[in-house]
């Protein structure tokens, strides 16, 4: 990587006590939750804007890789420094800047922790919609870079509807800003083509979002089914009679075994899919919406539909929901998510198709996905040290995203592409399609130092 | 430099004889900012869009893309004579209505007003949740390419909200498809976000996906008029900052209300406030913020309900065409400032235009911090522009001319002055039109 100069000069920018260099630490920033490890050269923690300038300045001066990390929870090889180099971990840069209630923005530092900026922004009754299941840990940073969705977006839409600016540093070092607390700003939208690309393009130190005024009110309905099937057929109904709630999210079987037994939230073990419904807005009327969804919920077969009588009972169902990863994770050592995303009408076919491929390679599947936006998570359960199974689970993987492709829809939603979805990427994109994200790649990081190795194949 | 006859001849070999050219007697409306373009093509498939392009990159033609001409006098004048435009007239077929999936997929050239008439008819009725100016005329390629946005965005958001994929035709003449009908797609690169608001300068928009919207139960108006824009801006404030979710949220001042047919122009100011969805929920928050109002001291409220209530935001979303009506030589400005600004914005920009004797009327966007200044093209205006972006620009914000006429924009800058991340747009626009071709010099920055 050049060396001992260049640890020096690292040293010189942000202290010796913020480069860290040995063979433990490179291992811990060396991984992700995808099943892709490396390990960087060292991991440098800047604490300003002028840090990450002078550090990408130092970068491209010896062409070495930039990997910018949050809390490496990213779930397709994003963060994980598969070149080596610098890996700038912004732990350090974790200020909430300024609640500016006032302007409904908020700025913040990229280290920030998407649900303490959340748990702040609550004391003055505002929200940051997006929410990440991983929210509890996952930066604002890490969500800009790979434009996070979460189980809101159905109604209040995807990270890159709520990012309106940001202070990025670019490869050279230079730093500009884009977007900003007012709207359409003008000139090219480069706040929305940086959001999702994977810090690949430029580094963001400062980020500013959008807040609203907390909901008046929230109804949060259970319905039960005994099919997958019913379930897949319930989303698409309550859609299509013209209803968008909040969340529409679907558990199934397999996950709420492990669900129950990891947190005891109250899921039926004998249900074979759970749905959970979630309406927000002005209270009058609300009564009335979740009737005409019950209705819906009936007609396709439900078990049984109940509705959280109090914010605790609310809070426990969300919390079986945004555990399901890691509970799932008890079930089997690994699990593969796929992230593919079909039109919400082929929600019901892709499902029951997903299930025959997992059978097909003997791999358990547990399904715990926002089923409201067509986004599937199937997780293929497998043994890492079974290496057997490696080779089923990601044969499996790829036909799943190839088949959610093929029904018109992507093979990444929310999770990135990583280092691992980059073959895939020819399912949906021709050759000119890439070729354009390549030129815009190339304009912004002509050296190619910023996170090399992901989303494109070189 | 090749002449008419030769564009027309080249355009006939290279896209066939179903491409129409027009190349004598072109029609003035097609002039942009006063100069005549050589020829104007009409390709009927994105096919022949594309080798049209391809010869334009071969011959390096300047190009401009035209929908409905409603905003064609956006924009700097162009540095360089035009040689052709490219007109999606022809480009007009909705390609895939998936209401069920709440996406759909058009062609440029269809306007919006056409694909919210076919949407409505669909099962319970559905929209795309986009109210700009323009209705019979403007095409969705249009306004992806102007981000033109109108009062519902306080609710729904703009294009960068509501459009999840796009078939561009590059400047080289490469077709390409970016999103998807995926309303999450992270499979690469966000390129949609490129095109918006781009004016066509990185390409011909050739098609476009939108997200869709059942349209709502129940929408009314509630029209609340106060004497003073205190008592106004202290409303505005108390709705933005509670938990009632209005569609919209207006302010505008005397001179603009004396336009529309619904509204009494007595008070100086007005605030008209929209809602939509379930019944209860629209009655309800009529009848609190109507009471908010009569608190915060307006004398009376109005409500606007059924056909009056369409009417009304017809007239909203369309005040550019009723303004230019009366005023042929207009200027219309749009300021965005952070939304706590907003108006105080219009405060000292109603001040300028009246010191400098400028006839105006001026509404905001009172919930999203944007002001739209309709103003008649006087000597002055340079003046009031130059005061209004100062406001603007000094508090974080910006203002655009969104039209002005040819002889309007020799003294003024459309778009102000790029900020530090001019040097990367210029870049972008380096990259992909080396030669530029497309829309040379319009946009930003002389981009």
């Amino acid at each position: 990587m050049g060396g001992k100069d260049v640890i020096r000069d690292l040293e010189h920018i942000v202290g010796k006590e913020n480069v860290l260099t040995s063979e433990m630490q490179r291992r811990l920033y060396g991984y992700d939750a995808s099943l892709f490890r490396a390990q960087p050269d060292c991991i440098v923690l800047p604490s300003s804007t002028d840090d990450v300038a002078q550090v990408s300045a130092l970068a491209h001066r010896n062409k070495i890789p930039l990997i910018a990390r949050g809390a490496g929870t990213n779930l397709s090889g994003g963060s994980v420094p598969m070149e080596g180099g610098i890996l700038l971990q912004f732990s350090r840069m974790n200020r909430i800047s300024e609640i500016d209630i006032e302007n409904h923005r908020v700025v913040v530092e990229p280290g920030v922790i998407t649900l303490d900026l959340k748990n702040e922004l609550a004391r003055y009754g505002y929200v940051y919609q997006p929410d990440p299941a991983s929210e509890k840990v996952t930066t604002l940073g890490g969500n800009f870079a790979e434009n996070s969705g979460g189980p809101h977006c159905l109604k209040y839409g995807v990270t890159t509807n709520h990012i309106l600016g940001a202070e990025i540093v670019l490869a050279d070092g230079t730093v500009i800003t884009v977007g900003g607390k007012a709207s359409d700003l003008p000139g090219y939208d480069l706040t929305g083509l940086l959001v999702g690309s994977e810090g690949t393009l430029g580094i963001a130190t400062s980020l500013t979002l959008r807040i609203m005024p907390k909901p008046e009110a929230v109804k949060t309905l259970l319905a039960v089914f005994n099919t997958l099937e019913d379930g897949g057929n319930t989303v698409s109904a309550i859609i299509a009679d013209g209803i968008v709630p909040a969340t529409l999210e679907m558990i199934d079987h397999l996950t709420i075994t492990a669900v129950e037994e990891a947190f005891h939230v109250g899921f039926p073990l004998d249900a074979a899919a759970v749905l959970l419904i979630e309406l927000d807005g002005v209270s009058d009327g609300m009564d009335r919406l979740a009737e005409r969804i019950i209705d819906i919920c009936r007609r396709n077969n439900v078990y049984k539909v109940t509705a959280a009588r109090n914010d605790a009972e609310r809070a426990k169902l969300w919390a079986g929901r945004k555990g399901a990863f890691g509970a799932v994770g008890k079930l089997r050592p690994n699990y593969l998510v796929c992230d593919g995303t079909v039109p919400r009408t082929a929600l019901p076919e892709v499902l029951a198709k997903v299930m025959e491929i997992g059978k097909k390679y003997d791999l358990p599947i547990a399904n715990v996905f926002h089923a409201g936006d067509g986004n599937l998570h199937p997780l293929l359960l497998f043994d890492e040290r079974n290496a057997d199974d490696v080779k089923r689970v990601h044969t499996a993987g790829n036909e799943i995203l190839k088949l959610c492709a093929d029904y018109g829809g992507t093979i990444s939603g929310e999770h990135g592409i990583g280092t691992e979805k980059r073959d895939a990427l020819s399912f949906v994109l021709s050759p000119a399609d890439i070729t354009a994200m390549t030129a815009v790649k190339e304009v912004f990081d002509p050296a190619g130092i910023l996170n090399p190795g992901k989303i494109f194949n070189a | 430099m090749t002449g008419r006859d030769d564009i027309r001849i080249m355009m006939g070999e290279v896209a066939g004889t179903s491409v129409m050219i027009e190349s004598s007697g072109i029609p003035a409306d097609f002039s942009v900012d006063g100069m005549t373009p050589r020829a104007i093509v009409t390709p009927r498939t994105l096919n022949e869009a594309a080798a049209v392009i391809s010869c334009a990159h071969r011959e390096k033609w300047a190009v401009i893309p035209r929908g409905g001409g409603t905003k064609m006098a956006r924009g700097n004048v162009p540095d360089r004579d035009i040689d052709i435009v490219i007109s999606t007239q022809a480009l007009s077929e909705i390609d895939d209505c998936d209401t069920g999936n709440l996406t759909l997929t058009a062609k440029s050239g269809v306007t919006l007003n056409d694909v919210q008439r076919h949407l409505a008819r669909e099962g319970h009725g559905y929209c795309v949740p986009l109210d700009p100016p323009y209705t019979e005329g403007a095409t969705l390629g249009g306004i992806v390419a102007t981000n033109a946005s109108g009062p519902h965005r306080y609710l729904y958001g703009t294009a960068r909200d509501i459009v999840l994929g796009m078939t561009v035709i590059t400047p080289d003449g490469t077709t390409v498809h970016y999103g998807g009908k995926t309303v999450k797609n992270v499979t690469g690169y966000d390129m949609t976000k490129l095109q918006i608001g781009a004016l066509g300068t990185l390409g011909f928009i050739g098609a476009v996906t939108v997200r869709l919207l059942p349209l709502p139960e129940a929408a009314a108006t509630l029209l609340v008029p106060f004497a003073s824009l205190d008592d106004a801006a202290s409303y505005i404030h108390d709705i933005v900052h509670s938990s009632y979710t209005p569609a919209f949220i207006e302010l505008f001042d005397r001179e603009y209300a004396a336009r529309l047919s619904r509204v009494p122009a007595e008070e100086p100011y007005c605030v008209a406030i929209g809602f939509c969805g379930v019944e209860e929920a629209v009655a309800r928050q009529m009848n609190d913020l109507a009471q908010w109002g009569e608190r915060e001291g307006a004398r009376s409220t109005m409500h606007i309900m059924d056909d009056a209530h369409e009417i009304f935001i017809r007239e909203l979303r369309d005040y550019p065409v009723t303004w230019t009506g009366e005023f042929p030589a207009t200027v219309m400005l749009t300021s965005s400032v952070p939304l706590s600004r907003c108006t105080a914005h219009l405060a000292a920009a109603r001040s300028a235009a009246e010191k400098e004797h400028v006839a105006a009327a001026f509404s905001c966007h009172a919930g999203n911090g944007i002001i739209r200044t309709y103003c008649e093209a006087a000597d002055a205006v340079p003046a009031l522009i130059q005061t209004m972006r100062h406001n603007a620009v000094s508090c974080g914000g910006a203002l655009i001319v969104e039209s002005a006429p040819t002889a309007v924009k020799a003294s003024i800058d459309v778009w102000g002055t790029p900020r530090t991340d001019g040097i990367v747009m210029e870049r972008l626009k380096m990259r992909f039109d080396p030669n530029s071709i497309f829309s040379p010099g319009r946009f930003i920055g002389g981009i």
